[in-house]
């Protein structure tokens, strides 16, 4: 049984021009230990879709319907207070930016005490001593005073830590990070990655790593689910999307990268931009955009799986597309 | 007190040389503290005509302070900029503006660097009506329009309002905007940064062009080495305000000589299958110390995994190691470090 499993997930938003349909027919698993990656640029979807996950929706303006199972149990037909238990306890989320995530106007070790408590019936003390622990479980140096400090006087690798910390605390099974890592420097980002891989090896813990960074995933993930407007449209092995991808939009992600072999070339890049919620295109909806595009794309375009791999491509077969590794090594 | 550094060249003919950065310190006064904040503490770096001079570093290194100094945007503490045979940084008032056409810069917000009540015709054709004469209103719209064309937008994009764009377009403008009274130096400061990848990839080749076409030189600042040696032809990586090395991007990414630029190579993540992807140096630990506060003697020393005594007394100079490479550090010659494998 997978720790996390969304099944045809579908998220209506409210919006001034009515309701639109933000997330379309989303299927994933995570299991215990594994990370798995959603990819996608701005306005694909990735984001909504960790906020359908964790319940933080607004309800009256917004619409999930299928399935979001952790640990086998049905998360979307719970009340609004057994999901808050459920949140922090059994699925914890950790977002881009630490400094707005935490209050800036209490201590660190307030805060992850905080948590522990509203999940747990333990004295302060015990709360404060667990606190400590999950900071030096995290890589925080000299927890004890760090505990004392207010989020304004850590630096971005240290509130990133303490924001891992505080969603760990209570040893949820199941982390949603989006974007852990997009404020931080290359190299406490490095650092953060290897924080999240030790946490599947040691806890279990399994992630749904959410990033518009294909290097992030390349070094992180073992499966990668890329989302394009709405919907998932190719979901493989790590390797077998870079090595050789079947949708022609991750082929595209994959040639817009720099890449050392390539100095100074003209990059790839994909014509036009991301069709508005509003304004989807009729089939594929990645058509508009697709330099291989033909008349049968135009018609809807229904996940094709060949084992462990989907792809929404009715030209999978025919198409061969370039990858991250030059033809010659392939 | 800082060091003197030596000048890493562009070219053995100086007439080939468009900006040469001497000696820069830029200090910022904190509130409450006597000593300033050394953002820049002695950088010093050439960029040849039509050429890519690239510059990363991470958050504090002083790379954004680099920019703004060379564009006049913020006050120099001491040390020289000279475009040409001008020193822009004695230059003032109408001398100063006069010189402002020849470096132009685009910035990392494509959002906030437009006025959202103008349309793309009336902010493109902004710096024409300040720096480019008299000009007919047809004249205008003509000159307008050939910007336009050069960044890979047309006239159905001149009445359109910032609000109207995707981000990537917006962009597109601000290069316009910054090309309209045809500078000889572009700086671009984290131009690219954020954009979704696929957009990303079309100002990077746009920025390619312009090189190419228009002979621009190009001062290129970011936070990512994939992009900046995608573009540069010479890379400076800067750490706490001062230039770790210096050297082509091709052999800066291969053959690394500093054991930042090695850390740095280390810790960018790569978007290749697991079965391509070449053994790394480890990562290094820790965060970059805070600019108010460097450590003694090397700035890196206390995060370099190859440090030894000296490091902590002696603040390495940046010196030449072969013909085209710069680098501070001690143990330069005697380390052999991981690049990556292209």
């Amino acid at each position: 049984m997978a720790a996390l499993e969304l099944r045809n997930l579908d998220v209506h938003l409210q919006t001034l021009d009515g309701e639109v349909q933000a997330v379309r027919d989303v299927s994933l698993s995570v299991a215990e230990g594994e990370i798995v990656g959603l990819v996608g640029e701005s306005g694909s979807g990735k984001s909504v879709t960790s906020l359908a996950i964790m319940g933080l929706l607004t309800p009256g303006l917004s619409r999930t319907t299928g399935s979001v199972l952790l640990n086998g149990r049905e998360l979307l037909t719970l009340s609004p207070s057994e999901r808050a238990s459920a949140r922090g306890r059994e699925i914890s989320m950790i977002f881009q930016e630490p400094m707005t995530a935490l209050d800036p106007l209490f201590r660190v070790g307030d805060q992850i005490s905080e948590t522990i408590r509203a999940h747990q019936k333990v004295s302060r003390r015990a709360a404060a001593e667990r606190a400590h622990q999950i900071l030096t479980d995290v890589g925080i140096p000299d927890a004890a005073s760090r505990l004392r400090a207010y989020p304004h006087q850590l630096s971005g690798g240290m509130r990133q830590r303490v924001m891992i910390a505080m969603a760990l605390v209570c040893e949820p099974s199941v982390l949603i990070a989006d974007e852990p890592t997009t404020a931080l420097d290359v190299t406490v980002q490095a650092q953060i990655l290897q924080l999240l891989h030790r946490l599947g090896r040691e806890h279990g813990t399994a992630v749904l790593l959410i990033t518009h960074d294909l290097g992030v995933v390349a070094e992180t993930c073992s499966r990668i689910h890329t989302m394009y407007a709405g919907e998932i449209v190719e979901q493989c092995s790590v390797d077998q999307a870079l090595a050789d991808p079947k949708h022609p939009y991750t082929s595209g992600l994959i040639q817009a990268i720099p890449r050392s072999d390539m100095r100074r070339q003209p990059l790839f890049s994909i014509p036009g931009r991301v069709p508005a919620l509003t304004a989807m295109p009729p089939g594929c909806r990645f058509q508009p955009r697709c330099a291989h595009a033909r008349d049968e794309c135009l018609l809807p375009q229904p996940e094709i799986r060949t084992g462990d791999r989907g792809v929404r491509c009715c030209r999978q077969d025919e198409l061969t597309l370039t990858g991250a590794v030059p033809q010659e090594q392939r | 007190m800082s060091t003197p550094q030596t000048t890493p060249t562009a070219s053995s003919d100086p007439t080939a040389v468009l900006l040469s950065v001497e000696h820069l310190a830029v200090q910022y006064k904190l509130p409450g503290q006597s000593e300033p904040l050394r953002a820049v503490d002695g950088v010093s770096f050439e960029i040849g005509v039509g050429d890519v001079f690239g510059l990363i570093g991470e958050s504090g290194s002083g790379k954004s302070s680099v920019a703004k100094a060379v564009m006049r945007l913020t006050p120099i503490s001491s040390g020289s900029v000279s475009l040409g045979t001008t020193r822009l940084d004695q230059l003032k008032g109408k001398d100063l503006r006069r010189s402002r056409r020849r470096v132009q810069m685009v910035f990392q917000d494509p959002h906030e660097s437009l006025d959202p009540r103008m349309t793309v015709l009336q902010a493109v054709a902004e710096p024409l009506k300040l720096g480019a004469g008299r000009l007919t209103r047809t004249e205008l719209r003509a000159r307008v329009l050939d910007l336009l064309h050069r960044v890979g937008l047309d006239e159905t994009h001149l009445d359109r309002k910032p609000h109207a764009m995707s981000g990537g377009q917006k962009q597109r403008v601000n290069i316009a905007r910054a090309l309209a009274l045809e500078p000889e130096l572009l700086v671009c400061d984290e131009a690219v940064s954020a954009l979704d990848v696929s957009i990303q990839a079309g100002i990077i080749n746009l920025l390619l062009g312009l090189q190419r076409d228009l002979g621009i030189s190009i001062l290129f600042i970011s936070h990512d080495l994939g992009v900046v040696s995608h573009l540069a032809d010479r890379v400076g990586v800067m750490y706490l305000g001062r230039l770790a090395e210096v050297a082509p991007a091709e052999s800066l990414t291969a053959r690394p000589r500093h054991p930042y630029t090695e850390a740095l190579l280390a810790a960018e993540p790569e978007a290749r299958p697991s079965t391509h992807r070449a053994p790394r140096a480890p990562t290094v630990s820790g965060d970059v110390p805070s600019a108010a506060n460097p450590p003694s003697g090397c700035r890196f020393r206390t995060r370099c995994p190859y440090v030894v005594e000296r490091c902590a007394e002696e603040e390495p100079v940046l010196r030449r190691i072969d013909d085209y490479t710069w680098v501070a550090c001690h143990r330069a010659e005697a380390l052999t470090l991981t690049g990556r494998r292209s």
